[in-house]
C-alpha cells in the first residue's frame, strides 16, 4: 500500500514537473535527495501543497501558544525520493543543517509546514517550510534534541 | 508504664515522620534541580543570538558585495534581509523569545526590528546598481552590529552563570541529599537502639512478671490445696457427728434433748454445707471442677429442692414454692448437681440472709436454656439485692461467710455458661433469674420398678435411691408389667412370691433388700445398711 502510494505521489510529482514553471510559486522550494539511489526531486509550492496534506496540533519553544500546522507529511515527501537511508539531512536557506534519524518520519507525524493555523509561512517567519514535531502528543519529544530538529526556512532534504 | 509505651509510641511516629519528612524535602530539592537541568538543556539561546548577530552580519557582507559587483544579487540581498528578519521574530514569541528577551535590556533588537520595517521598501525596490541606496542601507544596519554583539556576549555570559548556578544547586541538592541520608540513618539506628533497650526492658520485665505470676500461683494452688484437703478433713468427722446425732435422736425420748439434738444437727448440716462450698470454691478457683454431662430428668430437680430446702424454709419461718412450666421438658442434659446445688445456694442465701418470707421458684426451658425464677417476698433490714453479687460489703482483705453460697453459685453458673440477672417484679419483689444453656433429650425407655416393700420408710429410701433413673413406679397390680422388683427379701414366704413373679415374667430381675439366708432366690440382694449407689446402680443393670 505504502509502495503504491509512493509510485502515485511520483507520477503526480513528474507530471507536475513536466508543467511550464511560472514565477516564484513555480520556483523549487525544496529540494529533496536520495544519496544512496542519486534520486533528487525539486519541489515547488503548489507540489508541495498537492501533496496529502496532514494538520497536527501541538505546542513548542518558539510559539506562544498550541497552533495547527498544516503541511505534507515528512515521510511523504521523503518517499518521493524512494525507500532506503537512515538519517535525514535537513539544511536551512542559512545553510544550518541538521541530522535526523528517518525513524522519527515514521515514528511520528513530522509535517513540513507550510502554514500555522491557517496562515502561510513567509520567509520573514521561519518559511516557506518549517519542520514539525508533534511534541505536545508526545511528551518523549519535549526533549532538547527534537528541538534542534525543528528546523526552518527549509530547504534540502538529502536521504544518507 | 503507660507513659513508657506513649513515649515509645511517640518516639517512633516522630521518627518515622521525620524520616518521610526528610525523604520528601529531599525528593523535591532533586526534583527542582532536575528540572532546573531540563530548563537549561532546553533550546540553547546563545546559539539564536549569535545566528542573529551572524545573519545582520551576512545582510551587510550581501550588500559590500552587490556594491562591489562580485556575486551578491537584489535577490540574495532579499533573502538574506527575510532571514536576518525571521531572527529578530525569534525574539518576538515563545519560551526561547521570552529568554532572549529578558537579556535585551538595551531593546537592541527592538530597534533592529524597528529599522527593518524603516528599511524594508529601500531593500524590497533595490536594483543591481543603486550603490548609493544600498550604502544607505548598510549605514542604517551597521551600528547594530555591536549591539548584537554586545546582546550576543550578554547571553553567553548570562547563560554560563545560570548553567553555574544550576551547577551549585545540584551540588547543594547532592550535599543535602547526602547529610538527610546521614542524618536520616543516625535518627534510625538511635530509634533502633532504644527500641532494642526497651525490647530488652519489656522482656525483663515480662520474666520477672512471669516469676511473680509462677510463685502467686504456686502459692494459690498451696492454698487451695490445704483448703480442699482440710475440707475433706473436716467432712470425715463432721459426717461421723451427724451420724452420731442421727443414732442420738433416735433413741432419746426427752423433748428438750431431742430438739438440742435436732439444733445440733442442723448446725453440723450447715457446716457440712460450708465446707462443700469451700470445696467447690477452690475448685473453681483452680479450674478443677469437672462439670457433668449426663442426661438427668427434669423431676429430680424439682422434687429434691423441697426436700433439700424445705427444713431451712420451715427454720426460718418461710414459705417456699417450688414448680415447674407445663412445657418442661422431661430430660436435660448437663450437670444436674451443680445446677441444684446453685439454686440451692441462692435459695439458701435469700432465707438465712435476706430474711425471705415467700420464695417462689418456677423453672422453665426455652430455646436451650434452663431458667429458674427464684421471686423473693423479703423483709428488707441491712440487707440489699446488690449484695448478690458482692458490689457492696466485699473488700480485698474481707469476705462475709454469708456472701460464700451466692459466689459459688455464679462461679458455677459462670462454669456452666449461664448468667445471673437481678430485677424486681411488677409487684416490687426481687426476681432473680439464672439461666444455664441446657440440651433437652430425648427420655430413654422407661423402666417399670414394682417396690414391694413392708416399711414405707424403706421403700422410701429405695426410691430415692433410684429416682435419677429413668424409672417408672408401678403398682401391685400392674405386677406382670414390671421390669425389676424391689422385694423385702427378710418377710415370710418370699421364696413364693419370687417364684410367683419368676412365673408370670420371667425376665423380671428380683433384688432383694435387707439380709436374708436365701440369697440364692433373688438376681441381687442389697444387704443392710443399705448402698444407694449400688441400688442404683444394680436397677440400672436393668436398663442395658
Amino acid at each position: 500500500m505504502t509502495r503504491l502510494k509512493t509510485n502515485m505521489l511520483l507520477l503526480g510529482v513528474a507530471l507536475a514537473m513536466a508543467l511550464p514553471r511560472v514565477a516564484t510559486a513555480q520556483e523549487a522550494a525544496l529540494t529533496v535527495i536520495n544519496t544512496l539511489t542519486g534520486t533528487e526531486v525539486s519541489l515547488t509550492m503548489d507540489e508541495l501543497n498537492g501533496l496529502p496534506q496532514a494538520t497536527i496540533h501541538t505546542e513548542n519553544e518558539f510559539e506562544d501558544e498550541m497552533a495547527a500546522y498544516a503541511g505534507p507529511l515528512a515521510r511523504d515527501v521523503v518517499a518521493l525520493v524512494g525507500e532506503g537511508g537512515h538519517v535525514a539531512v535537513l539544511t536551512a536557506v542559512n545553510d544550518y543543517a541538521v541530522e535526523v534519524p528517518l525513524e522519527d518520519f515514521i515514528n511520528y507525524d513530522v509535517v513540513f509546514a507550510l502554514s500555522i493555523n491557517g496562515d502561510v509561512f513567509s520567509r520573514r517567519d521561519r518559511g516557506p517550510i518549517w519542520v514539525v514535531y508533534p511534541m505536545s502528543d508526545h511528551a518523549e519529544l519535549q526533549d532538547p534534541v527534537y528541538n534542534a530538529r525543528l528546523i526552518w526556512q527549509l530547504v534540502k532534504v538529502e536521504i544518507k | 508504664m503507660q507513659s513508657k509505651k506513649l513515649f515509645s509510641k511517640l518516639l517512633f511516629g516522630g521518627v518515622v515522620l521525620v524520616a518521610i519528612g526528610i525523604a520528601t524535602f529531599g525528593f523535591l530539592t532533586f526534583k527542582d534541580s532536575l528540572e532546573a537541568m531540563r530548563r537549561a538543556s532546553q533550546e540553547n539561546i546563545s546559539w539564536s543570538a549569535t545566528q542573529l548577530e551572524r545573519e545582520l552580519t551576512r545582510f551587510l557582507d550581501s550588500l559590500g558585495s552587490a556594491r562591489a559587483g562580485t556575486t551578491s544579487s537584489t535577490v540574495d540581498i532579499n533573502q538574506r534581509f527575510d532571514v536576518l528578519w525571521s531572527r529578530v521574530a525569534v525574539f518576538q514569541r515563545g519560551a526561547v523569545g521570552k529568554r532572549l528577551r529578558a537579556y535585551d535590556t538595551e531593546n537592541a533588537v527592538g530597534q533592529l526590528y524597528d529599522e527593518l520595517k524603516r528599511q524594508e521598501v529601500a531593500v524590497v525596490s533595490i536594483s543591481s546598481f543603486d550603490f548609493s541606496v544600498m550604502a544607505n542601507i548598510s549605514a542604517a544596519f551597521f551600528p547594530y552590529a555591536d549591539a548584537l554583539h554586545e546582546l550576543s556576549r550578554k547571553i553567553t555570559v548570562g547563560e554560563e552563570e545560570k548553567a553555574a548556578e544550576i551547577r551549585a544547586q545540584m551540588r547543594s541538592s547532592a550535599d543535602f541529599a547526602f547529610y538527610a541520608s546521614i542524618l536520616t540513618v543516625i535518627m534510625v539506628t538511635g530509634a533502633l537502639i532504644y527500641f532494642v533497650y526497651e525490647g530488652q526492658q519489656y522482656r525483663k520485665l515480662a520474666y520477672e512478671n512471669k516469676a511473680l505470676a509462677e510463685k502467686f500461683k504456686a502459692a494459690s494452688e498451696v492454698k487451695s490445696r490445704f483448703l480442699t484437703m482440710m475440707s475433706h478433713e473436716l467432712r470425715t468427722p463432721m459426717n461421723g457427728v451427724l451420724g452420731l446425732l442421727a443414732l442420738a435422736r433416735a433413741v432419746e425420748t426427752d423433748p428438750e434433748q431431742t430438739e438440742r439434738l435436732a439444733q445440733a444437727d442442723r448446725s453440723a448440716n450447715r457446716m457440712l454445707g460450708m465446707l462443700t462450698d469451700i470445696l467447690d470454691f477452690a475448685a473453681l478457683e483452680n479450674a478443677e471442677l469437672v462439670l457433668a454431662h449426663k442426661p438427668f430428668f427434669s423431676n429430680e430437680l424439682l422434687l429434691a429442692l423441697p426436700e433439700l430446702l424445705g427444713p431451712v424454709a420451715l427454720q426460718a419461718e418461710a414459705r417456699l414454692q417450688v414448680k415447674a412450666a407445663e412445657d418442661m421438658p422431661l430430660m436435660l442434659q448437663g450437670d444436674p448437681s451443680r445446677l441444684r446445688r446453685c439454686y440451692a445456694l441462692m435459695v439458701t442465701y435469700f432465707l438465712e440472709t435476706a430474711g425471705a418470707r415467700d420464695i417462689g421458684l418456677v423453672l422453665s426451658y426455652k430455646s436451650g436454656v434452663l431458667l429458674a425464677e427464684i421471686e423473693v417476698d423479703y423483709a428488707g433490714g441491712g440487707w440489699s439485692p446488690d449484695l448478690i453479687f458482692g458490689t457492696r460489703g466485699e473488700h480485698k482483705d474481707s469476705f462475709a461467710a454469708a456472701a460464700l453460697g451466692p459466689s459459688v453459685a455464679r462461679a458455677l453458673v459462670k462454669e456452666m455458661g449461664g448468667e445471673i440477672n437481678l430485677g424486681t417484679t411488677e409487684n416490687g419483689k426481687i426476681l432473680l433469674s439464672i439461666a444455664v444453656p441446657v440440651v433437652a433429650v430425648t427420655p430413654p425407655r422407661r423402666l417399670k420398678v414394682l417396690l414391694s416393700l413392708q416399711s414405707a420408710p424403706m421403700e422410701m429410701v429405695c426410691r430415692s435411691a433410684i429416682a435419677e433413673l429413668p424409672v417408672e413406679f408401678i403398682s401391685a397390680e400392674a405386677v406382670g408389667e414390671a421390669q425389676v422388683v424391689l422385694l423385702e427379701a427378710g418377710e415370710g414366704g418370699v421364696a413364693d412370691k419370687v417364684a410367683a413373679l419368676r412365673a408370670q415374667s420371667p425376665s423380671v430381675r428380683v433384688v432383694g433388700i435387707g439380709r436374708t439366708e436365701n440369697t440364692a432366690i433373688f438376681d441381687v440382694v442389697a444387704d443392710m445398711p443399705l448402698e444407694a449407689t449400688q441400688l442404683k446402680n444394680w436397677v440400672q443393670e436393668a436398663l442395658g
